[in-house]
């Protein structure tokens, strides 16, 4: 019997990095859908914000979509340029903001500006964050080569933003 | 009927000048099925309008000509959260500025790497402005070309450089290349141009630094080039090189070129000779030699059939408006401004200005003139049409208030800058701020509480923050109006504008406060607490090392609290200060006053305090207080004192003092 097509390849990958074995687990676990779920944990503290607390297919139901732009739309270009740019975007704010944002970072998309959104902490003074608002603007509008606008809201402490623990 | 209808309407349409009122319409559209035909019979007089030429943001402006500035809301540079709207001053300029010196820093790094930012999404065709400041030239080596395109990436400085490697290598610049080098170099005075995208830095730098000063480089690389001209110099490269030392006031060679242009037999132009008028002020000595210099000048114009315009106009107002306070100068800004009637150039705002500034003297007579400017220019959508007009509503304020003390002028002053677009032709935040503190101190001057709080809801703090001196004047106008129930708002706002470590208005605060006893308990343990807020503030302040001006306390501050938090019921607190008063005897300047002292002991008669008591008058007669008798004679009235605190009442007021009492 022929083996099927994902074997193969994963065949060709094990060979490549120089292992000898290959592992395939048939159990029902490895078909369990993960992505973006939580576990809860032994002493049911750890906590999760209102976006964590929902699982993605109460996305559009419950809560909102991270990155607002067209191009998954039918026919629609750029699909792939936007999703790395977007996590250009993210890996760009985790550094800069570094521990400031408290929520997911919303990037919407409009006419030919982008707008990097979310919820920061007031760890640091007002004055540093304006910095960081005008630092943040200038430098990706020069990587993405368009206009981008940092919208923040505040709140006092990290602990405003949980919705539950588990 | 349908007929009779339209020839009524034609009627009406001749009557109202093609105005037709709505009936009329109305009763037309109803017949209109009917009567098409014969409509169409009768109008050929419809008149279709000519296309009315639109520029690209006409539309937007239509649109934002229907929105006013919402004064609840912060400006829209700041972001719209409590924690990053700014209220006082300082944080206002720190925080706009703080965001300006982000882009900043990214510009640097983007000039600094430029490799980085150009490998993600190249963008097709290329956007100047979004990338590293380092150009990639078409045209290399010492050719004309190669100035030019340096000089249209704006760099007139390697301009000037390739220029020189031209002059090296024996290659010839064309007559106007140079001149167009020259151009450049003259209008940012051999500097590279200042970046326009940093409007903060403009909006917040202090007048003063732009002041008047030369700032020309004199053997610059403008000099350079125009020496090098040699005898090659053309009437324009004249006049650019003096226009360029006008602007930057080198104004003996800007005087001596021209000198020197005109006996070359070159005709001088209009630019020229306004240059030449803006700067008469520094050229002679004297007034009378000033005006001379102007006329003359004015009179070459003539012969050679130059129109001159608003800024000639402008450049001899300015001039007869630096010349102190001479009568003759007065005259003669009316006779320029009939003159430019003549003329037929309408006045600027700055026209009007200098004339304020000839006629409105800090120690010159009164004049009204303001009146009758107001008169010229009320309600019209203004705009700007030269540098000075900028200072206009400045000045007109400032003669509202410190000359003509007329609050209904002022008024209307303030309706024409809130009308329209008007608020364009306020200026920078130094201006904005001056105007505002002159209205505001105008208001305090002359109007009741409920007038003053009117304004103060809408402007404050978004559009303007009160300064130290106009908190001052706002708190003595509750004062004076006896208005005292919008202290503690006043309070809250000096918080919030961060004045809590300006002694001059603390010091006036708590004397306001602590002046009479008012009926009113509810709004007396108000301010009790805001006695003790403000001690709480000046202690931490004077506590904390790396504060380096912190306010110092004097016994007037002293015994103001004590007398608030007495009438408060806040008696411990009271005694907590005159504690305090004796600890810090050598920091603390005077002493509280003789009425303090008395209800100090008052207050201890009352909670049948005796140790406080007698401390009370320990602490009264070490300041020499002539009452002290008194207060001793009532404590042994009216308390039960024990045989050590009377022997301690008789070492201090003497034993007759107190037996008078007792008797």
């Amino acid at each position: 019997m022929a083996a099927p097509m994902w074997l193969l390849v994963s065949r060709s990958a094990a060979s490549a990095i120089g292992n000898t074995h290959r592992r395939i687990a048939t159990t029902a676990a490895c078909c369990k859908v993960q992505a973006g779920r939580y576990k809860i944990t032994l002493k049911q503290n750890k906590p999760l914000t209102y976006e964590q607390a929902h699982p993605p297919f109460q996305i559009g139901v419950c809560k909102s979509w991270n990155s607002w732009n067209t191009s998954n739309l039918c026919d629609a270009p750029r699909a792939s340029d936007t999703l790395y740019e977007d996590m250009f975007i993210r890996k760009f704010m985790a550094g800069t903001w570094h521990g400031i944002f408290v929520s997911e970072v919303i990037i919407k998309r409009r006419h030919n500006a982008v707008y990097v959104s979310g919820v920061v902490q007031r760890r640091l003074h007002a004055r540093k964050l304006y910095f960081l608002v005008g630092y943040t603007e200038e430098i990706l509008a020069r990587f993405l080569k368009c206009i981008v606008k940092v919208e923040v809201q505040s709140v006092g402490d990290r602990r405003d933003v949980v919705f539950k623990y588990i | 009927m349908a007929a009779s209808m339209c020839s009524k309407l034609k009627l009406a349409c001749k009557w109202k000048k093609s105005k037709p009122s709505l009936h009329i319409l109305r009763l037309c559209t109803q017949h209109l099925c009917s009567a098409n035909e014969e409509v169409a019979e009768h109008s050929q007089e419809i008149v279709i309008p000519d296309r009315i030429e639109r520029g690209p943001t006409d539309i937007l402006r239509a649109l934002a000509s229907t929105v006013a500035r919402d004064q609840t809301a912060a400006h829209y540079k700041y972001h719209d959260d409590p924690f990053f709207i700014p209220t006082s001053n300082i944080a206002k300029r720190s925080y706009a500025l703080s965001k300006e010196s982000g882009r900043k820093a990214a510009h640097w790094i983007s000039n600094q790497y430029p490799e980085l930012f150009e490998g993600i999404n190249p963008a097709d065709p290329q956007i100047p402005v979004l990338m590293p400041d380092n150009p990639k030239y078409k045209h290399e080596g010492a050719t004309e070309e190669a100035v030019l395109e340096r000089l249209d990436y704006g760099k007139p400085l390697v301009a000037y450089q390739t220029y020189q490697d031209c002059l090296a290598a024996g290659v010839k610049l064309s007559a106007d290349a140079r001149d167009r080098l020259l151009a450049i170099l003259c209008y940012y005075n051999s500097q590279d141009p200042p970046l326009t995208e940093f409007i903060e830095e403009n909006w917040y730098k202090r007048a003063r630094e732009r002041g008047v000063r030369k700032s020309w480089k004199d053997q610059g690389p403008a000099d350079q080039l125009f020496q090098d001209m040699g005898d090659e110099r053309t009437c324009t490269s004249y006049k650019l090189i003096i226009r360029g030392m006008v602007k930057y006031y080198q104004v003996e060679k800007a005087y001596a070129l021209f000198r020197e242009m005109q006996d070359k037999g070159f005709e001088v132009d209009l630019s020229t000779y306004n240059a030449i008028l803006s700067i008469a002020n520094f050229l002679r000595e004297g007034n009378e030699q000033k005006l001379q210099l102007a006329k003359d000048l004015m009179l070459q114009m003539e012969t050679q059939d130059i129109r001159p315009d608003l800024t000639t106009i402008n450049a001899v107002l300015e001039l007869l408006s630096k010349f102190g306070n001479w009568k003759l100068a007065r005259g003669q800004s009316l006779s320029v401004l009939a003159e430019m009637k003549r003329l037929g150039i309408e006045p600027s705002l700055g026209s009007y200005y200098f004339v304020l500034m000839t006629w409105c003297k800090d120690k010159g007579p009164i004049s009204t003139i303001l009146h009758d400017i107001m008169k010229h220019i009320d309600n019209k959508d203004l705009t700007i049409r030269h540098l000075s007009d900028l200072n206009f509503f400045v000045a007109a304020m400032d003669v509202c208030h410190s000359h003509l003390c007329d609050m209904r002028l002022a008024y209307r002053v303030h309706r024409l800058v809130h009308r329209g677009n008007n608020i364009l032709l306020l200026g920078d935040s130094f201006k904005q701020s001056t105007y505002y503190m002159h209205f505001f101190r105008l208001l305090c001057a002359t109007e009741s509480v409920e007038k003053l709080f009117e304004y103060y809801e809408d402007l404050v703090p978004n559009v303007y923050t009160p300064e130290p001196s106009v908190m001052m004047d706002v708190i003595r106008n509750l004062d004076a109006n006896s208005a005292l129930e919008h202290l503690p708002r006043v309070w809250s706002d000096m918080i919030m504008f961060d004045m809590t470590q300006r002694e001059m208005l603390l010091t006036e605060l708590l004397h306001v406060m602590g002046r009479e006893k008012l009926d009113d308990t509810q709004l007396m343990e108000r301010f009790g607490f805001i006695a003790w807020d403000i001690k709480t503030r000046i202690d931490a302040k004077l506590s904390d090392r790396t504060y380096k001006s912190p306010t110092q306390w004097t016994g007037e501050m002293v015994g103001d609290v004590i007398v608030v938090c007495l009438r408060a019921a806040m008696f411990e607190q009271a005694w907590e200060m005159l504690e305090a008063l004796e600890r810090q005897e050598h920091n603390i300047l005077g002493f509280p006053s003789e009425r303090v002292m008395q209800e100090l002991v008052e207050a201890c008669i009352e909670h049948a305090d005796s140790r406080r008591a007698v401390k009370c008058i320990t602490v009264s007669s070490e300041i020499g207080y002539p009452e002290t008798p008194n207060f001793a004679r009532q404590v042994a009235c009216k308390l039960k004192l024990t045989d050590s605190e009377r022997a301690q009442m008789i070492d201090i007021v003497g034993s007759d003092a107190l037996e008078s009492a007792s008797v």
